[in-house]
Order: structure tokens, then sequence, then C-alpha cells
């Protein structure tokens, strides 16, 4: 029973701290395995707090109404991606309990579709007979279907373009967020301890007849190729401005320097020691250089390595 | 498309709004952005030291992921608008720490009054008739240290090391103030339900 109440205790707590975002890998594991085992209730205290907090603020009126055009545009995304989920059902053959479009106010359109519809039906079946009204007939059905299918084709391009959008931000939002640099140097210290880690230091990043353009700065890269896992430490580097430019890491695996990957972009806010996490996003082989540059605000996706900063290249073997 | 009249009448009555839009249905989404997007609209004007046009671009940026989360949202879980407030909470704040400057930040929290617990507090006058209206006394209850790191936490968007630097304390201590603090407000939520008799008392998203 104290064992039940401990647990408990643990999950409660564990939930607390996810909520406001202090989870660890362990401790997001644990949080899995109680939640499991314990099926208990999770109060979103959280969201309850800010609902709260919302219901007593008293902002300017101005500052509460969303502009017809924002509405709009809301709107429009909801429905696309409302039409992808749609569609997907119709795709595994479920039954789509739904009104196509707009709302619940075109119940009314939707009755008189209905009786057009009806209508067309009749007329449809008393020129069935005359050649002319065949052709007439399905001429306009091939239009529609056409102008159907090139709906669905556009509603659908239209939901993939903001899913990419979506995930794009995150990706931005993931490499540009400053995050915590002790829980940073912690996790790197503890990747320095997992087997086959490397930790190779920074050198400047000349070129024949070409010197870096940073000098002096210290610092290494901790990198694991099976977790695809790694952390850049810069003592020196310059503070950029992120509106002018930011550095943009590149991972370079055995097939050279023509196939390199981006591994982000970061930024140099402070004059102290600077530690980024790395995480290329596809699977690489084996790691055989990081490089930085510095490029225009949120990177590119084909550096002419014109300005260059540091480079760590593994040694052989 | 075969659209079952019957059916849809019946969701429209039993289903939340955003059970409505993952399965499916236009007419959800509308209504969804009527009723959710002034709260959104609210918060991102609240944290976000922004031109109109970049709230209005958090504000657009918050109803893609409730679009995508729908799927996610289980009413025996919790309220509908708590699970709304919380993903709008993580994305408005992910903006905020992208484009506006800690400095920015931390004056614009130090401006905004710290809701207190004291007796002229409009949260203390707050009668007890749900689970907001008790969290906010809940939150009232909590020792100022603890409100002050939930204030910076959740409206200031800080982090554990920024608030410990904005307090002036051990970053160990704003965990641990902040982990009392979302347990206290939790245990005390549930006492009073109970005490209630509110049949359901529970979170959002998980």
């Amino acid at each position: 029973m104290n064992n039940q109440h401990a647990m408990e205790d643990r999950f409660y707590e564990l939930l607390a701290d996810e909520q406001v975002g202090q989870l660890n890998i362990e401790d997001r594991h644990e949080l899995l395995m109680l939640r499991q085992k314990l099926h208990l209730d999770e109060p979103n205290t959280l969201g309850n707090l800010i609902v709260a907090f919302d219901l007593f603020d008293d902002l300017p009126e101005e500052q509460d109404k969303l502009s017809p055009t924002l509405m709009k545009s809301i709107c429009a995304s909801g429905h696309a991606l409302v039409a992808r989920t749609a569609d997907k059902m119709k795709s595994e053959g479920q039954v789509i309990h739904t009104i196509p479009k707009q709302g619940a106010k075109h119940l009314l359109r939707y009755s008189a579709a209905a009786a057009i519809l009806i209508a067309g039906v009749s007329l449809t079946l008393l020129i069935r007979s005359e050649s002319i009204g065949s052709r007439i007939e399905r001429s306009l059905n091939q239009k529609i279907a056409t102008a159907q299918d090139r709906e669905d084709e556009l509603v659908g391009m239209l939901a993939d373009a903001m899913l990419n959008l979506d995930k794009a931000n995150q990706t931005i939002v993931h490499y540009q967020t400053p995050s915590d640099p002790t829980e940073l140097l912690a996790k790197r210290l503890k990747l320095i301890g997992v087997p086959n880690t490397v930790q190779i230091a920074w050198a400047p990043f000349n070129q024949p007849g070409s010197l870096a353009e940073q000098t002096n700065i210290q610092g290494d890269v901790v990198w694991n190729d099976e977790l695809g896992e790694g952390y850049l430490r810069f003592v020196g580097l310059k503070v950029n401005d992120p509106m002018i430019e930011q550095y943009q890491v590149w991972v370079i695996d055995e097939r050279g320097l023509e196939q390199r990957v981006s591994g982000g972009v970061f930024n140099a806010s402070s004059d102290g020691e600077v530690i980024v996490s790395i995480e290329p996003g596809i699977d690489l082989g084996r790691v055989a250089l990081f490089a930085i540059t510095i490029e225009n605000p949120g990177g590119t996706w084909v550096s002419d390595l014109e300005r260059r900063v540091v480079v760590a290249a593994r040694s052989e073997g | 498309m075969k659209v079952d009249f019957l059916s849809l009448r019946r969701d429209m009555l039993l289903k939340s709004l955003l059970e409505r839009v993952a399965a499916g249905d236009h007419s959800a989404v509308e209504l969804c952005a009527h009723e959710y997007g002034r709260l959104v609209y609210r918060l991102a004007t609240r944290y976000l030291d922004q031109a109109p046009y970049e709230i209005e671009d958090a504000v657009q940026d918050v109803f893609i992921e409730i679009w995508t989360s729908a799927k996610r949202f289980d009413p025996s879980k919790g309220s509908e608008p708590a699970f709304v407030a919380t993903i709008a909470h993580r994305k408005i704040i992910d903006r905020q720490r992208q484009i506006t400057s800690r400095r920015r930040v931390l004056r614009k929290i130090k401006a905004h009054p710290l809701p207190t617990s004291g007796e002229h507090s409009s949260f203390s006058a707050i009668p007890n008739i749900d689970e907001q209206r008790i969290l906010a006394k809940a939150y009232t209850q909590l020792s100022e240290h603890e409100r002050e790191a939930i204030w910076m936490s959740i409206f200031g968007g800080l982090s554990h090391y920024e608030i410990g630097i904005a307090t002036d304390s051990p970053i160990g201590t704003v965990k641990s103030r902040l982990r009392r603090a979302m347990i206290n407000m939790r245990a005390y939520v549930s006492a009073r339900c109970i005490d209630q008799k509110m049949t359901v008392c529970k979170g959002g998203e998980s």
C-alpha cells in the first residue's frame, strides 16, 4: 500500500515537472512507465491555470478582437486540414459524418442543393431520350468530375504545404530556442561517458590562400555516431546579430565535403562558453568532419563556404 | 461524398468541437475558431511584445497546431479550453523565446502586477464555481516565491535558469518551487472537487 502511495506521489511529481517543462530523458521514461502502470487521472493544471488567469485579464477591447482576415485565414487552414483528414478516412473506407464545407449554416444550402439535384435528375430523365441531352449531361458530368478532382488536389496541396510549414517552423524553433546551458552541459558530459563517443577540438577553418574569419576559438565537438547526437562547445565565438547573420553547422560524413549536411543554425549570444546541441535529422554514416560557417539568417541549403569559422576533423581509424 | 445527416446531428449534439474537427467535420472549424480565437489572441498579445502582424502570425500558427492536434483531445481527460490553452501556451512561448529579447520579457513581467493572495485580490474573491476558478483560488494559497516562479514560468516563458537569475535563486530552488506549486495546486483542486462532488475535475492535454 505504501509502495502504491509512493508511486502515486512520484507520478504527480513527474507530472508537475512535465507541465513546467523540466523533465529529462530518464524522468520521461519513468513517467511513461508510471502512466502505464497506475492509470491515474492527469489534471491539466497548467492549461486550467492559463484559462483561469485569462478569465481575469482586463486587456483593452481593441486587443481582444480577431480581424476578419485573420479569422478567414484560421478557418482556411482548418478546412484544409479537415479536408485532408476526410480524404484519409475516405481512402481507409470510413464513412464521413460531416458536411463537406463551411459549416452548419450551410445545412440550408445543402437542402437547396438537394432540391436542385432532384429537379436536375427529373430534368435529366426528361432529356435522356434525346441524344443532345445525353451529350450535354456527359459533358457537364465530366467537367464537374474534373473540377472536383482539381479541388481535392489543391486542398491536399494546401494541407501538405501547411504541415510542411509547421514542421519547418518547429525545426527553426528547435535550433533557435536558447536551451538551458546547465542542462546542455550535463547532457554533453553524459554523452562523453557513452561508449564510442568522440571528442574533437576545433581548429581554424583555413583554406589555401584564405584564412578563417575568426581565430582563437577554443572548444570541441562531442559526437556519437550510433545515437546521431552531439554537442558543440565554443569559447570565444563572436556574438552575432541573428537578424543579420547566423552560425551554421555542417556535418560531413565519409562521402566528403560535397555531401555536407546542415546540422542547423545557432547564435552566439554570450561572450563566455556557448554550448549547442546538434541533431542532423537524417541518418549519417561515420561522421568525418564538423564545420561552422556564417550564413544569412535561417541558414542555407548549400554553403559557398566563403565565411568559414572553425572545423573539427576526426582522426583516421 | 456521402453525407449522413443523422450521424451529423448526433455528432453535433454529443461531440466536442475538437472531436468533430478530428472526425473531418468542416462545420466545427468556424465554431472552434470563434470559440477559442479570442483566448488564443489574448494569450499571444500578452506573451508577445510584438507588432500586430506578428501577433496574427502567432495566432495562425497556434491554430494550425490546434487543428493537427485535435485528434489527441480526449474529453474524458479534461476540458477543451485547457487543452487549447496548453497548446497555445507552448507554441507562443516557443515563439517568444525565438524572437523576443529576454531583457524585454523580464521588463514586461516586472511591469505586470503579480496576482497576490491578499484580501483585495480579485482572485481571492472568486467563488468556487468551476475548476478554473478553484485553481485560481489554489494559486492564491501558494507562497509568494511559488507564485513568482509560476508567474515567470507560465506568463514570462522564462527557463528555470532565467528565473534563477531574475529571482537570485539557485536553479534547484526554482525547480523545487515550481514542482511544489504545481503539486499543491493539484491537491487543492482535487480536494475542492471532492467537496463539491464534482464528477469531472480532470485536466486536458496529456
